[in-house]
């Protein structure tokens, strides 16, 4: 294990030497990248500054309410129609329509209908994430074997506690799944919304700064939004543990 | 002693498929059971020996004739009456931790959840599981885990015990402790007890009678009554003469059907 970790730390040290080097050589002109001594300058001052740490908060904001939201819709309505074959037969066409829809190519729309909003850029979270959490709450809910079908029957367990506890537990694994790739969507469409916006976030502090000629401070802010990105993918598989603490264990290794 | 009422089958016919393509597995099944009994059905392998349970169940609706429970036609599953499936990994939820897995047909009727526990955890002592209330089922053997599940049916309280080939799939030793442990169960409670099964001794061991289903579609061949009394025991039992008699006389029913090279074709 732990040399397995020293590995891992060895790649990443690779990367950041051929970094430097490229940089140093000066193939590519600092202002397109800065070496990462310049860029580990430009994060101590920002640090400091108060923009920043508004940035993070603007784009967590419109970020975490997208995907509050799209958990709230995104599991119930994937359960019902999971469980309820009418619903989802009859919902399908729609859904797979609504989904092929690339939600940036709908921007302008929405730009149009609720102008340049912390609340629109949560809209448009909401719409990338909504349907990732959706079909996997559908997909888990069908996974509920014909045993436990019978069982639940046989013990005439009422509706509402069936889809709670059984439904959804059921399902939990497949949701997991579906709520880690929303959390990392949800954070990659917040920063797009403000790259092409005027809006506030670490999107728009990156087109600012690359705009300034202050291309360390911009990629400053890349890494920031790497290191969200990343921070999130670790608390979905600490959740993920924690919620599927039931499974055998040789059922955690599989993902 | 004995609660609940009797269960009837009335000429119970049941086809799967429409029009040319139409199967039919169960042809006029007529039987009764009443309370306090034990009774076997036993058939071979695909006679709808599991079609008949989940009949007697509410879990199926017959093609014609009726399944009553008292005066009651059983067309959903009824209070009375718990089933004990042969696929106790499938009917166990695993999400449930095992006095969890006991409890919850009773959250179903609205049971406090320390009420539920302790019922949960006395019914588990009942079948010989004690201190495993907090584990998971797949931390259970594949015999615990069928015990969990007869526990089940024991805390929904209900005076029938429906069991589908319910030792199947368990190693040979926990098979005769679990026979036991429902011969004992069905001795205290006064239980209903109706087990389907393709195991000839086990029907015989277990049953006040035995119903042996053959051909195709599937009929009742005969009913047996089993005279070796209510106090049974693995080594003594099995030694009877009687029951030697028996299963030979249920093999020899369910063969003649099998093979029409048997006695019959003498008659021909």
């Amino acid at each position: 294990m732990a040399k397995v970790r020293l590995l891992q730390l060895g790649a990443l040290v690779v990367v950041l030497v051929l970094w430097a080097a490229i940089a140093a050589m000066g193939v590519v002109s600092s202002t397109a990248l800065p070496g990462p001594r310049a860029v580990a300058g430009a994060f101590g001052g920002l640090f400091g500054s108060e923009a920043f740490w508004q940035a993070v908060g603007e784009t967590l904001r419109g970020a975490v309410t997208g995907l509050l939201c799209a958990i709230a819709v995104g599991i119930p309505l994937g359960l019902l129609t999971g469980v309820y074959t009418a619903a989802e037969e009859s919902s399908r066409l729609l859904m797979e329509i609504l989904r092929s829809f690339p939600v940036i190519a709908l921007l302008p729309v929405f730009l149009l209908v609720l102008g340049s909003t912390p609340g629109m850029k949560a809209t448009v979270v909401f719409i990338a994430c909504v349907f990732p959490v959706l079909l996997q709450a559908q997909y888990g809910a069908r996974s509920v074997c014909q045993a436990v079908h019978e069982t639940v029957r046989g013990y005439r367990i009422p509706r509402l506690l069936r889809l709670r506890r059984v439904v959804l537990p059921a399902a939990a694994p497949s949701i997991m799944t579906g709520l880690r790739l929303a959390a990392t969507t949800s954070v990659l469409v917040a920063i797009g919304v403000e790259v092409l916006t005027t809006l506030p976030g670490i999107g728009h502090m990156i087109m600012e700064s690359q705009q300034a000629g202050a291309s360390a401070r911009a990629y400053a802010y890349i890494f920031t939004a790497g290191g969200i990105g990343y921070t999130i993918t670790l608390l979905a598989q600490f959740a993920e543990h924690r919620l599927l603490r039931w499974r055998p264990p040789a059922h955690q290794d599989e993902e | 002693m004995t609660r609940g009422s009797s269960l009837y089958v009335e000429d119970l016919c049941m086809a799967f498929g429409q029009g040319p393509q139409e199967h039919r597995v169960l042809d006029g099944l007529s039987l009764r059971v009443d309370p306090g009994e034990a009774v076997c059905v036993v058939g071979p392998s695909g006679a709808g020996k599991t079609t008949l349970l989940r009949c007697l169940a509410g879990l199926a609706r017959p093609t014609s004739g009726q399944v009553r429970y008292g005066e009651l036609p059983l067309i959903e599953p009824h209070d009375d009456i718990a089933v004990v499936s042969q696929d106790y990994r499938g009917s166990l939820l695993p999400w449930m931790r095992v006095w969890d897995n006991v409890a919850f047909p009773l959250q179903g009727r609205g049971v406090k959840k320390a009420v539920r526990k302790s019922r949960a955890l006395e019914c588990l002592e009942a079948v010989g599981l004690q201190d495993v209330g907090d584990k998971y089922p797949w931390q259970l053997s594949g015999g615990m885990q069928q015990r969990v599940a007869i526990a089940r049916g024991l805390a929904y309280d209900a005076p029938v015990l429906l069991m589908d080939e319910p030792f199947g799939s368990v190693d040979a030793q926990s098979r005769f402790d679990l026979e036991d442990l429902t011969l004992r169960l069905r001795r205290q409670l006064g239980i209903t007890v109706v087990v389907v099964t393709h195991d000839i001794d086990e029907a015989v061991y277990l049953g006040d009678r035995v119903i042996v289903l053959g051909g195709r579609p599937t009929a009742v061949l005969e009913t047996l009554t089993v005279p070796l009394g209510t106090d049974r025991d693995q080594l003594s039992t099995r030694a009877d003469p009687r029951f030697a008699e028996l299963r030979t006389r249920v093999l020899a029913l369910i063969r003649g059907e099998k093979l029409p090279t048997g006695p019959e074709v003498a008659h021909q």
